[in-house]
């Protein structure tokens, strides 16, 4: 179960790092970080399938390592 | 050096501060809120209103979008090495603020981090291509 959890983790995660990466590269360099131009950004990248899917990927990640928190260290 | 380059690399290093101590807090907060014991579905949902895992959850969105505004400009090879630096970070908090035992092993693995942190940011640049040749790639690649 353990190493199933991981394997989950790597494999969202990879994906989510990838398909962000290149959501980010098609938009273009963030110049402006005033709250109203990152709001632009925001509602720009929502449309962007590679970046909803990257999130949804990290998602997929996130649950496995919330489980994993609760292991022994 | 240029000072578009300067004003890169400027960025890039508060940009990536801002990734690294986020995951690194954000991971704390959550671990550190985590009961040992959830046996429902329910529990999953109820334990995100934990003051200590609201905020690490809070954490780890400032997390996702500051790296994603990193990745904006620089390359997904540099980005994820000098990020990297936060399992580092990570490792430490755990032995200082929740007393975990790192065995020897796992220093050495930290080390090895550390080495390949030094090895890509050390003399190179954040960005190989510049934004608009990314985005055409891009963009090339999609169609």
């Amino acid at each position: 179960m353990k190493w199933l959890l991981i394997g989950i983790i790597v494999a969202a995660t990879t994906a989510g790092e990838v398909l962000q990466a290149k959501g980010m590269r098609q938009h273009g360099e963030i110049h402006d970080f005033r709250p109203g131009a990152l709001g632009r950004v925001l509602s720009v990248l929502a449309r962007n399938w590679l970046v909803t899917a990257s999130v949804a990927a990290m998602a997929v990640s996130f649950s496995p390592i919330s489980d994993c928190s609760r292991w022994p260290s | 050096m240029p000072p578009e380059t300067a004003r890169l690399r400027w960025k890039t290093w508060a940009c990536a501060a801002v990734v690294v101590f986020s995951n690194v807090f954000g991971n704390f907060f959550l671990k550190s809120g985590m009961p040992a014991q959830l046996d429902t579905a329910l529990d999953y949902i109820t334990v995100l209103f934990r003051p200590t895992v609201s905020l690490g959850v809070l954490l780890l969105i400032l997390w996702l979008a500051s790296r994603m505004a990193l990745l904006s400009w620089a390359d997904l090879s540099y980005v994820l090495p000098v990020t990297s630096i936060g399992y580092v970070l990570v490792a430490i908090a755990g032995r200082v603020l929740l007393h975990e035992q790192i065995t020897p092993r796992r220093w050495t693995g930290i080390a090895l981090i550390m080495a390949g942190v030094a090895l890509v940011t050390g003399g190179t640049s954040p960005q190989t291509t510049t934004t608009q040749e990314q985005a055409e790639a891009a963009s090339g690649a999609q169609r």
